[in-house]
C-alpha cells in the first residue's frame, strides 16, 4: 500500500518538477532570443522562480466569476491535471506505472478526453472570451488529434503492435524519424498544434481573446491548468521521443531527447508567428490528413505487396 | 596564426582580470550571485555610505556606469535603488558626464543626508500628518467662580 | 496581373444584374469605375498568382523545400542567433537607465540659498494643476510675510505633467529627479509640506545642477 504510494510519488513529483522549470527555461530561452534576459532575481539566476510563481499562485485568492458554475468550473482544472498525469501511467521509462498491451490506445484516448477539460472550463466560466476560446482550442485538438491518430496508426503497421515498449525494438536498426520523414515531422508538428503551443496558440490569442479559455481562472485552478498544459507538452515530447528517435533504451538518452524537443519547443514559439485560423485547419485537413492517410496506406499496402517476394520483408 | 589565437588569449586575460577585480574566486561568486554579472571598471568614486562607483566606456550605453552598493543604508544582500545620494543620482543616470568628484556640486547648508525609500518600514516611513494649527477651537468652559 | 482583369471581366454581366436587383443601392455609384464590384461579392487576390505551367524542376524544388522545411529553418536559425548577442537590457538596481535634466519625478520645494522656503501660497500651481492634486492653505507669517501652512500633494493624484513647476513664478515647487519613491500604501503618497520641503533639501544640490545645465533652452 504504502509502497505503491510512493511509487506513484515517484512518478508525478519528477513530472511535476520538469513542469515548473520548464516554465522557467521558456522564459529564460525567449527572453534570450528577444535581447533580454528573462527572470533572473529570484535565487540565483532567478532559478528559484518557477518555486516562487507556484507558492504565489496556491496562495492567492481562486476567483470565481459570480455567474459560472461553480462545480463545472472548479471541477476542470483538476480534470485536465489529472488527465494529463494519467497520461505518464503507461510509459515505459525504469518500468512502466502499469503495463498495458494497448498503451498506445491508452494514450490517445486519455489524450482526447482532455479536450472535456477544456470545453467545460470555457463553457462553465460563462464568458465570451473563455468560451471563444474553448471552441477554438477544441476545435483544434481535435482536427490534430485525427492527423495524430493517423500517423501512430501508421507506425503500428510498421511495428507491429501498440505496446511502447516495442517501438524500441522496432527502432533498432534505424529510427522511424529518419525512416519514414514526412510522418515524422507532421507528427511533431501536429504535437505542437495539439498541445496548442506557439505558433498554434490560437486559443490564446492575446490580442483577440485575452488569454484563451482560462481568462477567467486565477490562482490554484489557474496554476493547475498550467501545470496539465506543460505536463502535456512534456508527455508529447515523451511520445515523440519513444516513437520516432527510440533507437536503443536508456533513462538518460530518453531524457535528453525529450530536453532538446522541449527547447525545439521553445524555440519555435520565439521563432514564428500564430497561424491564422483557416490556414490551421488548411493544415491539418488538407495537407496532413490527405498526405497521412496516403502515407498510412502506403506503410499498409508495402509489406503485402512484397510479402510475395520473400527475404528480409 | 597568431592573429587567430590572440583574440582568445586575450579573452582569456580579460577573465583572469575581471576574476581579480572582483576580489578573487569567492568574491566573484558572490558577486555573480548577488548582481548575476561580473564586469571590471575603473573605480570613479566612492560616496560618504561606501557605495562604489564604477564605469567602463567598453559598454554600451546606459551599462557604462554601475554601482557596487555597500552595506551600510540596508543589507549587503539585498540593496535598494534608492541608495544612491543626490550628487552621485546625477551621475549614475548620464544627466551629467562629470562625477561629483570632478565637478561638485552646490552644498546649500540646509542640505539633509540622504535617506533611502523607507516604506514598507513601518518605524522609518514617512506617515503624511497636517502641517495646518487646527480651525476651529474647542470652547472652553468659563472658569469664573458661580455667584 | 492577370487575375484580377480576368475578375474584372468576369464581373461585367453580374454588375447589370445587380444593378437589375438592386437598383436603389446600385444607381448612387453608378458609372464610378472602381466601385463596380461593391456589394457583388466578387473579391480580389491578394496573393501572388500561382504560375500556371511549372516545370519539373520547379515543382521538385517546391516540393523539397515543403518537405525538408528549408524556410522554417531559415526562421530557426534568425531567432537562434539572436540568443547568443548582447542583451539590450541593463542590470537595474545596479546599472540605471539615462535620463533628461528636465525629468519630471518625485515632487520637491526649494528654499533660496538662506535656507528662507520660496514658496509664496500664490496658488498658481494648485489652480494650474490638471489633475487637482495639490491643496494649499495660506495664513501670514509671525513676521507678516505670506507663507503656506498646508501644501500637500496627493501623488496618486498627480500626473507628472510638470505645469506646476512651470506656473511657479518663484521655482519653488520643482519635479525633482527622483523616481525610486514608490511605496506600500496608499496613504504613504500624500506627501505634506514637511515632506516636500525635506524632499527639496535632500535633492537641492541636483536640482540645482540639472536646472543650470537646463537655463538656456526654457
Amino acid at each position: 500500500m504504502i509502497l505503491s504510494v510512493i511509487h506513484i510519488f515517484l512518478y508525478f513529483v519528477p513530472v511535476l518538477l520538469a513542469v515548473a522549470f520548464l516554465t522557467l527555461t521558456e522564459r529564460k530561452v525567449i527572453g534570450y532570443v528577444q535581447l533580454r534576459k528573462g527572470p533572473n532575481v529570484v535565487g540565483p539566476y532567478g532559478l528559484l522562480q518557477p518555486i516562487a510563481d507556484g507558492v504565489k499562485l496556491f496562495i492567492k485568492e481562486p476567483i470565481k466569476p459570480s455567474s459560472s458554475n461553480p462545480s463545472v468550473f472548479f471541477f476542470a482544472p483538476m480534470l485536465a491535471l489529472i488527465l494529463a498525469l494519467l497520461l505518464w501511467m503507461p510509459v515505459p521509462l525504469m518500468d512502466a506505472f502499469i503495463e498495458l498491451n494497448f498503451a498506445v490506445l491508452f494514450v490517445l484516448a486519455i489524450s482526447s478526453l482532455s479536450v472535456y477539460s477544456i470545453m467545460a472550463s470555457g463553457w462553465s466560466s460563462n464568458s465570451k472570451y473563455a468560451l471563444l476560446g474553448a471552441l477554438r482550442a477544441v476545435a483544434q485538438m481535435v482536427s490534430y488529434e485525427v492527423s495524430l491518430g493517423l500517423i501512430i496508426l501508421s507506425l503500428i503497421c510498421l511495428v507491429g503492435g501498440f505496446n511502447l515498449a516495442q517501438f524500441f525494438s522496432a527502432q533498432e536498426e534505424v529510427m522511424l524519424m529518419l525512416s519514414c520523414w514526412p510522418l515524422g515531422i507532421m507528427w511533431f508538428i501536429s504535437t505542437v498544434a495539439e498541445t496548442n503551443r506557439s505558433p498554434f496558440d490560437l486559443t490564446e490569442g492575446e490580442s483577440e481573446l485575452v488569454s484563451g479559455f482560462n481568462v477567467e481562472y486565477s490562482g490554484g485552478p489557474f496554476a493547475l491548468f498550467f501545470l496539465a498544459e506543460y505536463a502535456n507538452i512534456l508527455f508529447m515530447n515523451v511520445l515523440s521521443a519513444l516513437l520516432f528517435l527510440a533507437a536503443h533504451f536508456s533513462l538518460l538518452g530518453v531524457a535528453v531527447k525529450v530536453g532538446l524537443l522541449a527547447g525545439l519547443y521553445l524555440w519555435f514559439r520565439a521563432s514564428y508567428p500564430r497561424f491564422r485560423y483557416d490556414q490551421l485547419m488548411h493544415l491539418a485537413w488538407k495537407s496532413f490528413l490527405p498526405l497521412s492517410l496516403g502515407l498510412l496506406m502506403l506503410n499498409f499496402s508495402l509489406p503485402l505487396t512484397f510479402s510475395g517476394i520473400g527475404g528480409g520483408l | 596564426m597568431a592573429g587567430f589565437i590572440s583574440p582568445y588569449l586575450n579573452l582569456v586575460r580579460n577573465a583572469f582580470s575581471v576574476v581579480r577585480h572582483n576580489g578573487g574566486v569567492i568574491g566573484s561568486v558572490w558577486t555573480l550571485l548577488r548582481a548575476g554579472d561580473l564586469r571590471e571598471g575603473t573605480l570613479v568614486g566612492v560616496d560618504q555610505f561606501g557605495n562604489k562607483y564604477f564605469e567602463n566606456k567598453k559598454y554600451f550605453y546606459a551599462r557604462h556606469r554601475w554601482v557596487e552598493f555597500g552595506d551600510k543604508q540596508k543589507s549587503w544582500w539585498e540593496p535598494d535603488a534608492s541608495q544612491i545620494p543626490a550628487e552621485w543620482h546625477r551621475w549614475m543616470h548620464c544627466i551629467g558626464e562629470h562625477p561629483p568628484t570632478e565637478v561638485p556640486l552646490t552644498n546649500p547648508k540646509f542640505k539633509q543626508e540622504h535617506r533611502i525609500n523607507f516604506s514598507g518600514n513601518s518605524r522609518e516611513n514617512y506617515v503624511p500628518y497636517t502641517t495646518t494649527p487646527p480651525k476651529i477651537e474647542s470652547w472652553q468652559p468659563p472658569k469664573n467662580t458661580p455667584s | 496581373m492577370a487575375p484580377v482583369g480576368l475578375l474584372a471581366s468576369v464581373s461585367k454581366p453580374a454588375w447589370r444584374l445587380g444593378y437589375v436587383l438592386r437598383p436603389v443601392a446600385v444607381s448612387c455609384v453608378r458609372g464610378v469605375s472602381h466601385l463596380e464590384n461593391v456589394g457583388k461579392g466578387t473579391f480580389k487576390l491578394v496573393n501572388p498568382p500561382e504560375k500556371e505551367d511549372k516545370t519539373l524542376k520547379e515543382i521538385t524544388d517546391k516540393a523539397a523545400t515543403t518537405l525538408f522545411l528549408t524556410e522554417l529553418i531559415r526562421g530557426l536559425s534568425m531567432a537562434i542567433s539572436y540568443m547568443f548577442r548582447e542583451p539590450a537590457t541593463i542590470n537595474y538596481p545596479f546599472e540605471k537607465g539615462p535620463l533628461s535634466p528636465r525629468f519630471r519625478g518625485e515632487h520637491a520645494l526649494r528654499r533660496y540659498p538662506s535656507g528662507e522656503e520660496r514658496c509664496i501660497a500664490c496658488k498658481l500651481c494648485e489652480a494650474i494643476c490638471p489633475a487637482q492634486a495639490i491643496t494649499i492653505e495660506a495664513e501670514p507669517r509671525a513676521d507678516g510675510s505670506r507663507r503656506t501652512t498646508r501644501y500637500d500633494i496627493d501623488m496618486t493624484k498627480c500626473i507628472y505633467c510638470g505645469f506646476c513647476q512651470e506656473a511657479c513664478p518663484v521655482d519653488a515647487i520643482v519635479e525633482g529627479p527622483n523616481f525610486e519613491f514608490s511605496t506600500e500604501t496608499h496613504e504613504e503618497l500624500l506627501y505634506n509640506k514637511e515632506k516636500l520641503l525635506n524632499n527639496g533639501d535632500k535633492w537641492e544640490s541636483e536640482i540645482a545642477a540639472n536646472l543650470q545645465a537646463d537655463f538656456l533652452y526654457r
